[in-house]
């Protein structure tokens, strides 16, 4: 399994959980003041908050998680050969995880961000015609922020696919 | 007018060309063209069809004409 692949199942388990998180805390116990109040500035500052806690624990896991991988190939590398440099275990780690994204990450990027596009664009509709037959203000704004995890999840879902089965242009 | 458009698909043989080229490894190729060995890999594969600009870097790194190392033959059944 490649360092791309095991990257994007970290994300996209981070982003799993996260959405689980958001559900036990808006339609769990905790959540029933909220539920019952219904005051639209009370769900947007909860939704704020959990993008806010997405998007720091993305880039916080993505960090650990490369510096994870740097140590085990590392510690990989000085077991099968004990003798081996300190530039050879770096060369070895820039192999496996690759200088940056490259056209093959871009375009696999590119294809399952479109598929993550068209569901949370989606999810942006249903939630306005929602609003649309008199549902409040809330199940709207719930409907976008969950349909945008979801996307989140559908994206990392679909680079795995492609990883693994293969990718073309057009 | 209603010919039926063969279907095709690109093979490589730089599978081949790496080990007439005393073994290259794939993460060698890979630095030299500037892409990741899973890439490599995938091109191999026929995982992945790259850009044409990849694939003349690749042919350049042989030493022969892109034809040399990739075809686009008729998709075998």
């Amino acid at each position: 399994m490649s360092y791309q692949v095991k990257r994007t199942i970290v994300v996209g388990f981070t982003n799993i959980l996260l959405l689980a998180a958001y559900c036990i805390r808006v339609f769990g116990k905790s959540g029933q003041e909220l539920r019952f109040s219904g005051e639209f500035k009370d769900w947007a500052i909860t939704i704020l908050i959990f993008i806010g806690i997405g998007v720091v624990l993305n880039i916080l896991i993505q960090i650990v998680f490369h510096i994870y991988i740097s140590i085990g190939i590392a510690i990989k590398t000085k077991i099968e050969d004990e003798s081996t440099s300190d530039e050879d275990i770096e060369k070895n780690i820039r192999s496996e995880i690759g200088a940056g994204d490259d056209e093959m990450d871009k375009l696999i990027d590119l294809k399952a961000g479109r598929a993550g596009q068209i569901f949370a664009g989606a999810g942006a509709i249903i939630s306005i015609i929602y609003a649309a037959i008199g549902y409040p203000a809330f199940v709207m704004l719930n409907i976008m922020f969950i349909s945008f995890a979801l996307s989140a999840v559908i994206e990392n879902v679909l680079k795995v696919y492609f990883y693994r089965k293969g990718v073309r242009n057009g | 007018m209603d010919k039926k458009i063969e279907k095709k698909e690109l093979t490589n043989n730089i599978r081949r060309l790496r080990f007439f080229a005393d073994e290259m490894s794939q993460q060698v190729l890979a630095e030299r063209v500037g892409v990741s060995r899973q890439t490599i890999n995938a091109i191999e594969a026929g995982k992945y069809s790259p850009s044409l600009e990849l694939a003349f870097r690749v042919a350049d790194v042989f030493g022969v004409r892109i034809g040399d190392v990739f075809d686009y033959t008729v998709k075998k059944k």
